[in-house]
């Protein structure tokens, strides 16, 4: 049981803090400040965990620097590991993999917006189905779309209705069961659905009274078939 | 949207200074010196605060979006005038003339400056992948689009009355006006909380040249994202951590140097600070000892999470894709009702198809059905029989329409003798 707890404890602070690299840094950073007397009358620095750091890694140098002997020699082995330790904190930010060049003024990639603007064409205020992720496009585009459901990247799926869940486990998969989607969509009073042309059904959502409306290269958007 | 981009970044700047007097005021009669970059920050600080304090009360008290910015422009020229009249009632400025730069500080100065003039230009020109930093812009789309206010997040309700009034849509308000006034907002508050405690300006410049690879090099986790400058320069947390938090400590530690009087000029300083040094450098524990023993200490706890980092990003690498993996390749599973016997298999090929074979009697029918529905369609059921002993699963799943197979085949399973 204290494993359990300890595992779940170590998952809950990885996931918070991720590799824990500036949390570590940030401690490491206060023990030299306090060492060196340099916070005494500027403990509120502490307030600004990146400025402490800084002013840490200054603090570091500057002791460097105005010793006798090899003190350049001492200032730049501290500065490559610094730099170790910084670029070790985090993620890039800016790597190409996260950050593709932004394909309009929005930020958002064109043939989403496209199908949004297909729906929009069509209804006034629509109740849309879509991939996970894609909805808070959705949301910070217009007002008149409603989701289906939106679920923060780190929540469960537990606190969904069943319908939801169905769904958004279903197209989280490569092949889903568009049966299942179709349901869940009628069961929410989803009437747009609008989907990736990334997965691969076996049989498609036409098949479970849905058409197609609007297609780019990246999605489809359907609209359900209206029974006379 | 160019003009207007810099017309924005100029007004917001403007308006910063109008208000800012008042950083100004705070700071001197703690004794602190005045600058000009304490009061764009200060002031660009308070026009936010000032901002979305007026549209959260405004949505509360259900008043619309128009009034709220009318309201916020009149409490800001209230408090800019105010500020002003203030201002010239106190004391002249009497603070010593700043030390002029180095070569080297104006280097500094430019590098630290070509970081923050790329990190705005990355936040223009690209699209951070990850969707959750679209996360509260829903309501300022909202008041934009209806112009009324709902209780959310208080810069989200500032950012839509305003898009409005400019008639910019939030989504290209935030990611092409925003960036350059508030990056620059937030390294301003950065400049002035380490110009505050650092004694000299090379040691500013590599505190600030530390803090701008931090942000780039700023993203922990999806949990933290609300506070990475980079990813949500716009976002009310990243406002507090960055802009709001740097400032109160920049007048907090004014507020304690003025408790106890400590000569804080630069000579004075440093004389002192050698003196100390010449003391404690004969000490075995000293600080320069323990700078480096916590030097490699912080090594090895770097080199440490980096492994297991590595070995957690690379074992996550190996499962991510093996679902997709499988999925994509031929399988076959079997199906075995009662856990002893095989009645069937189901066979996925590699472009998703799946075909059946067997099933077995109607006493499988429960069984097959759950087997059937973790797969998805079967396009193709191949029986050994027609008979109910062979068929008699498939027959009822198909009746209560369970699976509507493609195509239904029937195995001769006659064995060839003779052959060998």
């Amino acid at each position: 049981m204290v494993r359990q707890i300890l595992s779940d404890l170590y998952n809950t602070y990885r996931q918070i803090v991720g590799n824990g690299a500036v949390i570590t840094l940030f401690l490491v950073c206060v023990t030299v400040l306090f060492l060196t007397g340099a916070i005494c009358k500027k403990w509120p620095i502490v307030l600004s965990p990146l400025g402490t750091i800084g002013y840490a890694v200054s603090k570091i140098i500057d002791i460097l620097i105005s010793r006798k002997g090899k003190r350049y020699l001492s200032a730049a082995f501290a500065v490559l590991i610094i730099a170790l330790a910084v670029t070790s904190s985090g993620s890039n930010i800016l790597a190409s993999d996260m950050n593709p060049k932004a394909e309009n003024m929005m930020h958002i990639p064109s043939d989403i917006v496209e199908a949004m603007d297909a729906v929009l064409a069509d209804t006034d205020e629509a109740k849309v189905l879509t991939m996970p992720g894609w909805g808070l496009y959705f949301e910070s585009y217009s007002p008149a779309f409603s989701l289906m459901y939106d679920l923060p990247a780190h929540r469960e799926a537990a606190w969904m209705s069943e319908y939801e869940r169905n769904a958004y486990t279903e197209l989280g998969k490569v092949h889903p069961d568009m049966k299942k989607v179709a349901e869940a969509a009628r069961g929410c009073e989803c009437r747009y659905v609008v989907l990736s042309n990334d997965i691969w059904p076996d049989v498609p959502l036409t098949k479970y009274g849905y058409e197609i409306i609007y297609e780019t290269e990246m999605c489809s958007v359907y609209r359900e078939v209206e029974t006379p | 949207m160019i003009l207007k981009s810099i017309a924005a970044f100029a007004v917001f700047y403007i308006i910063a200074a109008f208000i800012g007097v008042w950083g100004d005021i705070i700071r001197s009669s703690f004794g602190g010196k005045r600058s000009v970059c304490f009061r764009a920050a200060f002031g660009g600080c308070l026009l936010i605060l000032l901002g979305s304090a007026v549209c959260l009360a405004g949505s509360l008290f259900g008043a619309s979006s128009d009034i709220c910015i009318c309201i916020t422009a009149f409490i800001i020229l209230l408090v800019g005038i105010t500020g002003i009249l203030v201002n010239k009632r106190m004391h002249p400025d009497t603070d010593a003339a700043a030390a002029p730069f180095r070569a080297a500080d104006i280097a500094g100065l430019c590098v630290i400056a070509a970081l923050a003039a790329f990190q705005i230009f990355m936040a223009i020109r690209y699209q951070n992948e990850n969707t959750e930093v679209l996360r509260g812009l829903g309501s300022a789309t909202m008041v934009y689009e209806t112009g009324t206010l709902s209780v959310s997040g208080p810069v989200n309700l500032f950012i839509g009355a305003l898009c409005r009034v400019v008639h910019v849509h939030p989504l290209a308000f935030v990611y092409v006006m925003l960036p350059a006034p508030l990056i620059l907002l937030y390294y301003l508050c950065y400049l002035e909380l380490i110009r505050t405690v650092c004694t000299s300006w090379r040691d500013t410049l590599i505190a600030m040249t530390v803090v701008s690879l931090l942000n780039i090099w700023g993203f922990q986790s999806d949990l933290l994202l609300p506070v990475t400058m980079l990813a949500q320069w716009y976002g009310f947390w990243v406002f507090l951590t960055h802009g709001v938090l740097n400032v109160s400590a920049v007048i907090l530690i004014c507020y304690m140097q003025t408790r106890t009087y400590v000569n804080v000029s630069e000579d004075s300083d440093t004389d002192g600070y050698s003196e100390e040094w010449d003391m404690k450098k004969h000490k075995i524990v000293n600080a320069r000892n323990l700078a480096i023993g916590l030097g490699v200490v912080a090594l090895v706890l770097v080199a440490a999470v980096c492994v297991l980092n590595n070995k957690i990003n690379s074992l996550y690498a190996a499962t991510v894709n093996l679902q997709d993996d499988m999925n994509r390749r031929c399988s076959i599973y079997e199906f075995t009702p009662d856990g002893e016997e095989t009645e069937g298999y189901l066979i996925r090929e590699s472009d998703g198809k799946i075909t059946f074979v067997g099933g077995g009697g109607a006493q499988n029918s429960d069984a097959l059905r759950d087997f059937l529905d973790k797969y998805g369609y079967v396009a193709n059921w191949y029986v050994y029989g027609t008979d109910e002993d062979n068929a008699g699963a498939m027959y009822e799943l198909i009746s209560d329409q369970s699976v509507s197979p493609d195509n239904i085949y029937v195995i001769d399973r006659q064995e060839i003798t003779g052959i060998r």
